[in-house]
């Protein structure tokens, strides 16, 4: 689904923004100033459903999100997102703190679990940790989406040509196999080069990899 | 239902038997229990209605292989032996020659030869005491977590926001911002706070009781609700418990609640004290008594002495003060609460460690004190 949505050009998509999910009011509001104090932008959701109708997946950010709510709980939200692949990082907040509940929601890739109250300096720590974890998410993911989209400019037969040489075969051979000229390979073999943007066999074979990864 | 075959006639007879009788079949159902065995056993003995739920020691892969021993071998099969109140009591599985798939149980005390009498029971009775024990802890510990959980709860929220607020402020005011917005968080964090002391004198109110809703008892069946509340009732207490009643009958206008509350709670301390490691043969007594039978100023006594080990003096200084405990898991609760609802009933409460510790609730017996019941 992601993988499909375009790179946007808006710039509201660019910047970075914190999102916080918490039922409790002045948890959110004080949460807000408190993260705005630094620098950040914030958007707060009353419950994990509103979020969930929201969001947009190819927003940048984090979320700092509550365990207990009415409706969806935070656990919920979380196993929705990572099925959805959305590269937002999660810091989960709980008043409870149960410790086998903090050890799942990082098994399910939660940046942290932070017990209710929590210090500024903990929670601001987290979130420019997890800013930059979105970071990293984000630049690799345009890095797929960007071979993925040379590769798409492919015709079928360079296509053929791209996975045969990628696979470590001479052009002679790729020529006797596909029972072609070995000039016709050369040429072919050019073009997907120059269309997938490689200066040479080991930048062609790197973006191979990344494509399998994206698979 | 085994009880719509029985007749009439036969069931009187069953009911007047001195031997315990139960009837169950072949899954370990209760179909019939005699008023013996009502008597003889706790009342809960009959909640769970399925004999393999009595017991962790006994489940229903026990009773099919005891049932199948029956079939096989002898006319009758020991199920278990059970001490109650100092005596051993043989649980007996007997074939029903009346109607197939159905089992009589029958429990009658034994007699054994003294040697081995004294030793069976010192080895049951430290067993006993043991399950005894960590069931009771395990409860204490489990209502402790509870109530901290609950305390956790309500009052983190109020707490998160009040810290963030403030944190918030605090990187505010060095960056110089708005005072506007400074303004607006100390308002919340004041109502935050305000909140938190809210919340927590509502606990309050909740566990103190000030007033006491005043009615016309049976001061003896109160007394016996307050025993079916706490573990001597239980068949397998390893708690010798006796009960002496003087005046046989008495009622009282006392606040219900609050002193059953009082006397479970002197009971939960009692068993408490007799379960510590070193008293071997561990007994309770309750005993109520009615002073001077004439006149106004008549007191209702209600005693409860154990064979525990009693109080450290410093304890006793201290001991109708809150948070002041001799137990291991005890929050130091229960007799400060005892005092409390004891005076507002205009009574008293005392102390006696002799050997024995003796713990005596004195209750003041006017007639003026018709005029608070309805």
């Amino acid at each position: 689904m992601l993988n499909q949505t375009p790179q946007s050009t808006v710039s509201d998509n660019n910047t970075q923004t914190v999102f916080i999910v918490d039922d409790e009011p002045d948890v959110r509001a004080a949460l807000r100033l408190l993260i705005k104090s630094v620098g950040y932008t914030v958007e707060c959701f009353e419950s994990a459903d509103v979020f969930f109708n929201q969001f947009e997946s190819s927003r940048k950010g984090c979320l700092i999100l509550d365990v207990r709510m009415p409706g969806m709980s935070g656990m919920e939200l979380q196993e929705k997102l990572s099925s959805m692949e959305t590269l937002l990082p999660i810091i989960m907040i709980s008043g409870h703190g149960e410790i086998p509940m903090a050890v799942k929601a990082v098994q399910n890739g939660a940046i942290d679990f932070l017990q209710k109250p929590f210090s500024d300096q903990q929670l601001l720590d987290r979130i420019s940790q997890a800013m930059e974890l979105n970071n990293k998410r984000h630049a690799s993911h345009d890095v797929r989406q960007n071979a993925q989209d040379k590769f798409a400019s492919l015709t079928p037969r360079e296509r053929e040509i791209f996975t045969e040489v990628v696979s470590g075969k001479l052009n002679k051979v790729i020529a006797y196999d596909l029972n072609i000229s070995t000039r016709t390979v050369e040429i072919h073999r050019a073009k997907a080069m120059e269309k997938m943007e490689a200066k040479n066999l080991s930048e062609l074979i790197n973006l191979a990899n990344l494509l399998k990864a994206a698979d | 239902m085994y009880l719509s075959t029985l007749e009439a006639a036969q069931q009187t007879i069953l009911d007047h038997l001195p031997v315990a009788i139960i009837i169950i079949d072949d899954t370990g159902l209760v179909h019939y229990y005699n008023q013996t065995a009502d008597k003889l056993l706790p009342t809960d003995f009959f909640k769970s209605a399925n004999l393999t739920l009595f017991t962790n020691e006994f489940n229903s892969d026990d009773l099919q292989q005891v049932i199948k021993q029956l079939k096989e071998h002898s006319a009758e099969q020991i199920l278990a032996l059970h001490l109650i109140h100092d005596r051993l009591f043989q649980l007996k599985l007997v074939a029903n020659p009346e109607q197939q798939g159905f089992y009589l149980i029958t429990l009658n005390a034994i007699e054994e030869k003294s040697e081995q009498k004294v030793d069976k029971k010192i080895e049951n009775n430290s067993l006993l005491k043991k399950n005894f024990k960590e069931l009771k802890q395990f409860s204490r510990l489990s209502a402790m977590r509870e109530i901290s959980s609950f305390f956790a709860d309500k009052l983190n929220q109020p707490l998160t926001a009040i810290l963030s607020y403030t944190q918030a402020m605090q990187r505010l005011y060095l960056s110089d911002a708005s005072s506007d917005e400074i303004k607006k968080a100390m308002k919340r964090v004041v109502v935050n706070a305000e909140n938190t002391g809210k919340i927590i004198k509502d606990i309050r109110a909740q566990l103190n009781v000030n007033t006491l809703n005043y009615q016309k008892v049976c001061m003896n069946q109160l007394i016996q609700e307050s025993i079916h509340l706490t573990e001597l009732d239980n068949l397998f207490s390893p708690i010798k418990f006796t009960t002496h009643y003087e005046p046989a009958f008495m009622t009282l206008c006392v606040d219900k609640t609050q002193m059953r509350q009082v006397i479970f709670s002197l009971l939960n301390n009692a068993i408490d004290a007799v379960m510590e490691g070193s008293i071997s043969a561990p007994e309770i007594v309750l005993s109520t008594h009615l002073s001077s039978h004439s006149g106004t100023d008549s007191k209702y006594k209600i005693t409860i002495s154990d064979n525990g080990p009693g109080f450290p003096a410093e304890i006793i200084k201290h001991l109708f003060e809150p948070f002041n405990t001799s137990k291991k898991n005890g929050i130091g609760i229960g007799l400060s609460m005892c005092h409390h609802i004891i005076s507002l009933h205009k009574g008293s409460i005392s102390l006696k460690t002799q050997g024995s510790t003796e713990i005596t609730i004195c209750l003041p017996v006017t007639s003026s004190e018709d005029d608070h019941c309805q």
